[in-house]
C-alpha cells in the first residue's frame, strides 16, 4: 500500500460509523481522577522496574564476559546487549526513569554504529552500565537533574568519538 | 463526566511483556472493560477475527509478522471482521520515515516509545473524538492520511476524481464480521511462513 499508484487515480471516501464513540458514550474525555490513578498505578510499577534494571545490568556484564571468549560469541553478545538496552530504553520514561532511557539510547547507538562486532569495547559498555547500576541502587527518578544530563552528555560524546 | 470505558474491548499486541502490562495497567485503571494481551501479530490477528475490538494497540517490531503486516491484515484481509477499527501503533522508532510507513499501512495513530500515561490517554481520546474517514484507491485502503483539509491549498490535487462517498452503518460492519468468520487462515499462515 504505497503512495505511488494514487497520484492520478480515482478514490473512494468511506465514513465508517464511530463504533468506539458509541461504546463509550457522550463523556468528555477520560475521567481526570481515573487518569491520576493510572499515573499512580504506573508509579507503583517503578520499584519493579528498578529490579529489572539491576538484572539487565548483570546480564549485560555477563554478555561482556562471554564476548571475550571468541569472535563468534561477540556477534551474539552485541546483539543481545542491544536487545536488553533497547527494552530498557522503551520502558524507562514510561516507568518514570527517563534517565535510564537516555543512557540506554546512548548504549544502543554505540552498538548500532559498530562496523564490526570485534570492535565491541567493554569499557564503553561498562561506562553505561555503571551509571545504570547507580540509578538502580539509588532509585534516581526523573532525568537526574543537572548531574544526570551531564552524565548522558558525557556518554553521548564517548559514543560519538568511536567508529 | 468522563467516558464509560467499561464497555470497551481493547487488543494489545506487543512482544514485550512489560510494555503489555504497562499498557494494560493504564487502560484498566481508567476503566477499560476488557483487555486482551497478545505477544505476536499472528495470534493477534486470530484473536482479532473472533472478538469485537474497539481499538487495537500494536508494536511495530514483531515476529513472525511485523506490526505493519499485522495492520495490513486487519485493513485488507478478507478475514478481517472490521477493517475500520482504530489502530494505534507503538514504536521505539519515531523518525519521519517510519511514521510515514506506518501511515501508509493504515495506522490510525502513532505512539512513540517511551510513552507516558498522558500520551496514551491522548491517543485514546484522539481515536474516540477524531474518527478518520477511510480512503480506498487502487493501492491503498486505510484512514485518510490527510488529517486536515486545507481550503487554501493551491498545489496540484493528487486525487483527481472521487468515485463515490459512502457512509457505513453498524449493520454494514456486522455483515462483514459474519462473512469474515467463514474465511480461511491462508493469508495469515502465508505471512507467517514468509
Amino acid at each position: 500500500m504505497s503512495d505511488n499508484a494514487k497520484n492520478n487515480g480515482t478514490y473512494q471516501l468511506i465514513t465508517p460509523p464511530n463504533l468506539i464513540k458509541a461504546r463509550v458514550g457522550a463523556g468528555l474525555g477520560v475521567d481526570t481522577e481515573l487518569a491520576k490513578r493510572a499515573d499512580a498505578a504506573v508509579q507503583n510499577l517503578q520499584g519493579e522496574f528498578l529490579v529489572r534494571v539491576a538484572a539487565a545490568v548483570s546480564e549485560i556484564a555477563a554478555q561482556l564476559t562471554l564476548a571475550e571468549t571468541s569472535l563468534e560469541e561477540r556477534v551474539e553478545c552485541a546483539t543481545e546487549i542491544l536487545r536488553i538496552a533497547d527494552e530498557l530504553r522503551t520502558q524507562g520514561a514510561a516507568f518514570g526513569y527517563p534517565l535510564v532511557s537516555d543512557i540506554c539510547m546512548s548504549l544502543c547507538r554505540y552498538i548500532e554504529k559498530l562496523d564490526a562486532p570485534e570492535n565491541l569495547t567493554g569499557e564503553i559498555v561498562f561506562a553505561h552500565i555503571d551509571v545504570l547500576r547507580s540509578i538502580a541502587g539509588n532509585a534516581i527518578e526523573g532525568d537526574g537533574g543537572r548531574v544526570g544530563q551531564d552524565l548522558v552528555d558525557s556518554l553521548n560524546e564517548l559514543v560519538a568519538r568511536t567508529g | 463526566m468522563g467516558y464509560a470505558l467499561d464497555q470497551l474491548r481493547v487488543l494489545i499486541v506487543d512482544p514485550n511483556t512489560h510494555i503489555r502490562e504497562l499498557l494494560r495497567t493504564i487502560l484498566q485503571t481508567v476503566g477499560a472493560g476488557k483487555i486482551d494481551l497478545i505477544s505476536d501479530g499472528v495470534a493477534g490477528f486470530e484473536s482479532y477475527c473472533v472478538h469485537e475490538y474497539d481499538v487495537v494497540f500494536t508494536d511495530s517490531e514483531m515476529d513472525p509478522i511485523s506490526g505493519l503486516d499485522f495492520v495490513e491484515l486487519i485493513r485488507t484481509s478478507s478475514k478481517s471482521p472490521n477493517p475500520y477499527v482504530p489502530i494505534v501503533m507503538l514504536s521505539a522508532y519515531s523518525d519521519e520515515e517510519r511514521v510515514k510507513l506506518a501511515r501508509d499501512h493504515g495506522v490510525t495513530e502513532f505512539l512513540a516509545k517511551p510513552f507516558t500515561v498522558d500520551i496514551v490517554l491522548k491517543r485514546l481520546e484522539a481515536v474516540i473524538e477524531s474518527p478518520r474517514t477511510f480512503v480506498r484507491t487502487d493501492s491503498y485502503f486505510g484512514p485518510d492520511r490527510r488529517r486536515i483539509a486545507n481550503p487554501s491549498y493551491a498545489g496540484n490535487e493528487r486525487r483527481k476524481t472521487t468515485l463515490r462517498e459512502v457512509s457505513l452503518s453498524r449493520q454494514d460492519i456486522s455483515k462483514q464480521q459474519q462473512a469474515a468468520l467463514s474465511q480461511d487462515k491462508s493469508v495469515i499462515d502465508a505471512l507467517a511462513r514468509d
